[in-house]
């Protein structure tokens, strides 16, 4: 599993800068270290002239010393020069690398906005031509499966979880991995094909363009389409606080934090730090996707928050977030750092993006945040795996820019099935923060910096949980 | 009680002496600094025509700041012997 951090602004680079960033660094040290010693060695040399030498018919070994000295003065002069030679190098690779990997990125974008608009073009054809067969298919398949009992579908279902565990190393591809964010950046566009608006349209209003389309039109569709079928319906929530404890310690870093991210079943955690000499500040911690239904169950973190929140629209698990910051006392001037996991990612950038609170600070572990327009000016890092499917599926950082630094897992086994979505793990995410807490990338450290407080405090920590509020618990 | 001035030979003495000591710690800094300074091996991942001119510059850092140590290392050897010779010849 590499330990290699990738560092970049919106979009991604393939080549790890941040390790050729700290590189360059080393060298400046190691250059202005040598420079030093030269500058010690040169004065030396001067305590001990020719003319002492020569008035006192000096042994040999003295003038011998003289010259070893003057050819140590040269060797440290060109080992100096290498060493800067090395960190403009580093420094400009790192720089090119950045910039080539953007244009990349770019380019992929456009080719996939291309191909989706002609995929859109082309799908009625294509499901007219392959209508009879795929109806002959759908009717056998849907009446094997109508044909079951209820435990033969569980089974069935228990045995695609299993396949999918078996057989995760696709799906944990960062290849596959990049081309579902450029599928999903394209979809859209494929609309737009479908919908047979002229191309120049389709780009000039999609997020190659002006953005009024994207990511968030096509999940909106999605969870219309879903809820016309009676999934996916958006329903009231209740919050109520479950714990507290007073005197814990403030969160210091990324891993800190990411370790406050509540287990199941709390799905939020407000820290409130109340120093003297200025206003309370809050930390809220945002978990993770805890059911993968889209009806029946009352946890507000479910797939329908998920499609109603990439959708742009009120999530239930949003609306549960925004009572539990109102319970703990949090207005629109209360600072306030969010830190989110997966969806609870998401949440906490639509959060930050909604100019309703005073948010100092922004830290996401997986989350497909990416069509989130965070407002510029707060510190935001992004953590994704580059072989974690579910932050791909927010498409790229086209309306915000935070410092997204990425890493790659598994690089060298194939990844272990006990899971569908190994690289997703919380856990992976906490060595990452880890990683990210000792790194010295200036682009870290800055976001870091401003992520921390002087001002210590008492941290009075409170869990919240959440519930639906269901039909049968609304009827009288 | 008077003192005698101590001759330009004894000063070339005195001052070998601590050129020698001198030389020698220098020597250990720059030895030390090529044992955790240098930094360590880039990215696995990075390679091609910029990596190969890496390579090389960080070899010939490494063979300058060698050479440094050592002519320090024998530049105080001299010293010490230059001393010694001084010392001898009374």
């Amino acid at each position: 599993m590499a330990d290699e951090l990738v560092v970049s602004g919106p979009n991604a680079v393939s080549v790890t800068t941040s390790a050729l960033l700290e590189q360059s660094a080393r060298f400046w040290l190691l250059s202005a270290e040598l420079d030093d010693y030269r500058g010690r060695l040169a004065s030396l040399n001067r305590v001990i002239g020719d003319g002492i030498l020569g008035a006192v018919d000096a042994p040999r070994s003295a003038v011998l010393a003289e010259a070893a000295i003057d050819t140590a003065l040269g060797a440290l002069l060109r080992a100096r020069d290498d060493c800067r030679r090395l960190g403009f190098g580093l420094r400009n690779a790192a720089g090119g690398y950045e910039f080539a990997d953007r244009f990349a990125a770019r380019m992929g974008q456009e080719l996939a906005a291309g191909l989706g608009y002609l995929a859109g073009v082309a799908v009625p054809h294509l499901l007219a031509m392959a209508m009879p067969g795929l109806l002959v298919m759908g009717g056998i398949g849907a009446a094997v499966f109508a044909s079951l009992s209820p435990e033969g579908r569980s089974r069935l279902g228990s045995t695609l979880g299993g396949w999918l565990r078996n057989n995760n190393a696709a799906l944990n591809d960062p290849g596959f991995v990049e081309a579902v964010r450029y599928s999903v950046m394209a979809a859209d566009d494929a609309g737009a094909g479908l919908g047979r608006v002229a191309p120049i349209v389709g780009r000039v209003v999609g997020d190659e363009g002006l953005g009024l389309v994207g990511v968030d039109t096509s999940a909106a569709v999605v969870a219309g389409a879903a809820g016309a079928l009676g999934l996916a319906r958006e329903s009231p929530v209740t919050v109520a606080p479950r714990s507290s404890v007073t005197g814990v310690p403030e969160a210091g870093g990324v891993r800190d934090r990411a370790e406050r991210i509540p287990d199941e079943p709390d799905q939020i955690r407000i820290d409130r730090i109340s120093a003297r000499g200025g206003p309370d500040r809050f930390e809220v911690y945002i978990a993770g996707t805890a059911e993968l239904s889209v009806s029946g169950d009352d946890e507000p973190w479910d797939m329908t928050s998920n499609l109603v929140a990439m959708g742009g629209g009120s999530a239930g698990s949003y609306r549960a977030v925004e009572e539990a910051m109102r319970l703990a006392g949090i207005d629109s001037a209360s600072p306030v750092t969010l830190t989110g996991y997966s969806q609870g990612g998401l949440i906490a950038a639509q959060l930050a993006a909604s100019g309703d609170y005073a948010v100092n600070g922004l830290v996401t572990l997986g989350a497909p945040a990416g069509q989130v327009a965070v407002p510029h000016d707060i510190p935001y890092l992004a953590l994704e795996h580059s072989n974690d499917l579910v932050p791909a599926l927010g498409g790229t950082f086209a309306s915000s820019e935070p410092v997204v630094v990425r890493r790659q897992l598994f690089d060298g086994p194939p990844p272990p099935g006990d899971f569908v979505l190994p690289a997703h793990r919380l856990s992976n995410y906490l060595e990452t923060a880890t990683l990210i807490d000792r790194s010295s990338d200036p682009r870290i450290e800055a976001t870091l910096r401003r992520l921390q407080h002087p001002a210590h405090g008492t941290v009075t920590s409170t869990v919240y949980l959440a519930h639906r509020v269901t039909a049968p618990d609304i009827a009288p | 009680m008077l003192i005698a001035e101590p001759s330009t030979a004894e000063c070339l003495r005195l001052l070998l002496d601590e050129q020698a000591w001198r030389l020698r710690s220098l020597a250990a800094i720059v030895a030390d600094a090529a044992r955790h300074r240098m930094p360590e091996l880039p990215p696995a991942d990075w390679d091609g025509p910029a990596r190969a001119a890496y390579d090389e510059l960080v070899e010939r850092v490494r063979i300058g700041i060698e050479e440094a140590r050592s002519c320090l290392a024998e530049a105080s050897a001299h010293s010490t012997r230059a001393s010694a010779t001084l010392e001898s010849r009374g």
